[in-house]
């Protein structure tokens, strides 16, 4: 690739308009050549002197934001503001009431353009790049592609698949809603993340605040900062409730209970599955402990405990089996897991939740496999990755629980047999995916 | 009773000195302008509150700087599902390739910037000033003039081109402080 090339995509980088695969081509430039990066940095520089050119010339109507923390100039430009968002959204609502004005769109291929207003039941739809949005309300929204969303009002909006980061901190937001095909959440003055899948299944993570989650037949229910909940497509949605720990012997959870020593679980017999197979079994980890120790009430003493964890081994697609001796009627699951490593405390990596759980009644011929249910009934599928919003690892919490419950506060089914299909997690080249260190796994009867 | 707060007149000369430096570098390390408008921001309440820390005047551009990469790890971290962020060994690079090097006199660049820019056509330097005025300006641009955004980001790279050989040039010829 020549230097032309190269400076093409910083180019495009600098001004917004580069593709993903280019922006990762770049990446790759700069972290590989000293003498890539030194070009970068000398656009860099030009461009923030034209950016400073700019904001002295007359002419030039500058984006650029006050920089330095002059308090009273803070909050004359926020009173200002305010102000004038007071007449917009006066003169707005006078006028046609459109429900949202775009403000960014970067590398996308909607026809939609920064400034264009939305009325209520039109549809953003992105297959590449991101899109912002701003409510009559104040409320912002960011989508990111691919998303289909439709807004629905001043205040509210339908996400019918996709990414959207929401937040609502004015006054006139307070209430903001998100629709899905499921469930809605409801800002109560926060940030929060809600995804939906193309089947309709969702999840929500609050960055900030509170967000209440409201699902027919279930009512409505507060989910707090770091909290998240899922909602599982079916006739009777799943909700998925994951928490981050305090990171104590204890199990302590804002709203999950720590691990039971009387759950209906107890008496179940735990075995290792390969994961699709004709019922192939396979032993743990050598460092692993025993299966039993899913179902004994205890999850580990401390973040490093192999020998009171449940591991497969690595790079295995295993399955967990849980028999529960005979048929009852589910009403909730819990699973726990704990994993802060002395050796690479930054990684937390074997303490992240994937799984995808599966119930049945009587015992089929083969285990399920994702496109195949194969006599399996699929209760619903965890990631608490995605709940938390993990870039990195160091982000990861290092214990985790995860609570599936009905949202009609009935059973999630009766079923003899749980089977959790557990996905490890990719580690750095070389070293294959390792499978995270649950603790136990707790099954309460209706 | 003493004042807690520092000085805000101390603040607001040093940090107006290094303002160009922190938005450049702040620039090298984020994916928008408005990123860098966020990032200098809680990055300069920071600095403000924390003063006392740093020995003045020396120490406040590193010191300014190891709070903007911060600052910039933060708002990456954040909007991490964002294809077009930065991961953190890349900024530590980005940062580490700029430590290393001589600091740039920034003031004087962009007043030889301006020498240049005065130079060119006064159709060409509206242009590649356009980029930089309110989002959706150089769509209108592109409308208005009956090209497309491309064909305009295009022009604007030849201008930058050329103002950047211009500078270069310029610089050579000036002694060294």
């Amino acid at each position: 690739m020549s230097e032309i090339n190269f400076r093409d995509l910083v180019d495009q980088h600098l001004n917004g308009t580069i593709s993903h695969d280019d922006f990762d081509r770049l990446k790759e430039w700069l972290r590989d050549h000293s003498d890539h990066r030194e070009e970068y940095l000398s656009a860099v520089k030009m461009d923030t002197l034209l950016r400073e050119i700019a904001g002295q010339n007359s002419e030039v109507e500058s984006p650029r934001l006050a920089a330095k923390p002059n308090r009273r100039l803070l909050l004359l430009s926020m009173v200002s503001a305010l102000a004038v968002l007071g007449l917009a959204a006066f003169l707005l609502f006078q006028t046609a009431a459109p429900a949202a004005k775009i403000t960014a769109v970067s590398d996308t291929d909607s026809k939609w353009e920064p400034g264009d207003y939305l009325q209520a039941s039109d549809r953003v739809e992105l297959t590449q790049g991101k899109l912002s949005l701003t409510f009559s309300s104040g409320a912002t929204t960011e989508l990111h592609a691919p998303v289909l969303f439709e807004v629905s009002s001043a205040n509210s909006a339908f996400l019918h698949y996709g990414n959207a980061v929401s937040r609502a901190d004015t006054d006139a937001s307070h209430g903001f809603t998100i629709l899905t095909p499921y469930g809605q959440f409801i800002d109560q003055g926060t940030e929060f993340l809600t995804t939906v899948r193309r089947d309709g299944s969702s999840q929500m993570h609050v960055s900030s605040g509170e967000v209440d989650v409201a699902v027919k037949g279930f009512g409505r229910q507060r989910i707090r900062k770091g909290s998240g909940i899922g909602i599982e497509s079916g006739s009777v949605p799943v909700m998925i409730r994951i928490e981050q720990g305090e990171e104590s012997s204890d199990f302590l959870f804002p709203s999950i209970t720590p691990p039971a020593h009387t759950d209906d679980g107890k008496t179940a017999n735990a075995q290792l599955f390969q994961s699709g197979s004709d019922w192939q079994e396979i032993p743990p980890h050598r460092e692993s402990g025993s299966l039993s120790l899913l179902t004994d009430g205890f999850a580990q003493s401390t973040q490093d405990q192999p020998e009171e964890s449940l591991f497969p081994p690595n790079g295995a697609d295993a399955a967990i089996l849980l028999d529960l001796q005979k048929a009852i009627p589910v009403a909730m699951i819990r699973t726990y897991s704990w994993h802060l490593s002395e050796v690479d405390v930054g990684t937390r990596r074997r303490a992240v939740q994937r799984y995808t759980v599966w119930g049945s009644k009587e015992k089929p011929k083969q285990l399920p496999i994702a496109e195949e249910a194969r006599g399996w009934t699929r209760i619903a599928r965890v990631d608490t990755d995605a709940f938390f919003q993990v870039a990195e690892d160091p982000d990861r919490p290092a214990q985790q629980a995860c609570e599936l419950f009905s949202s009609d506060g009935q059973s999630l089914g009766k079923f003899r047999y749980l089977l959790f299909d557990v996905v490890p997690t990719p580690m750095p080249t070389g070293i294959p995916p390792q499978h995270t260190f649950f603790g136990e796994i707790d099954v309460i009867a209706e | 009773m003493t004042d807690p707060e520092p000085n805000q007149d101390t603040f607001d000369a040093i940090f107006a000195t290094h303002e160009s430096a922190f938005r450049a570098y702040a620039r090298s390390m984020l994916p928008t302008w408005d990123a860098v408008d966020e990032v200098i921001q809680s990055a300069s309440l920071i600095m403000w509150r924390k003063l006392d820390q740093v020995d003045l005047p020396d120490g406040f551009l590193p010191w300014g700087k190891v709070i903007i990469r911060f600052e910039a790890k933060k708002y990456c971290r954040t909007k991490a599902r964002d294809a077009h962020v930065f991961d953190p060994d890349l900024l530590d690079l980005l940062a580490r390739h700029q430590d290393e090097s001589v600091e740039p006199d920034l003031q004087q660049e962009q007043a030889v910037l301006e020498e240049c820019l005065s130079r060119v056509a006064d159709s060409q330097r509206k242009l590649v000033l356009a980029p930089y005025r309110r989002h959706g300006y150089l769509t209108e641009l592109a409308e208005k003039t009956g090209r497309t955004r491309n064909s305009l980001y295009k022009q604007i790279r030849r201008i930058r081109a050329k103002l950047e050989q211009c500078v270069q040039e310029k610089l050579n010829f000036l002694p060294e402080s």
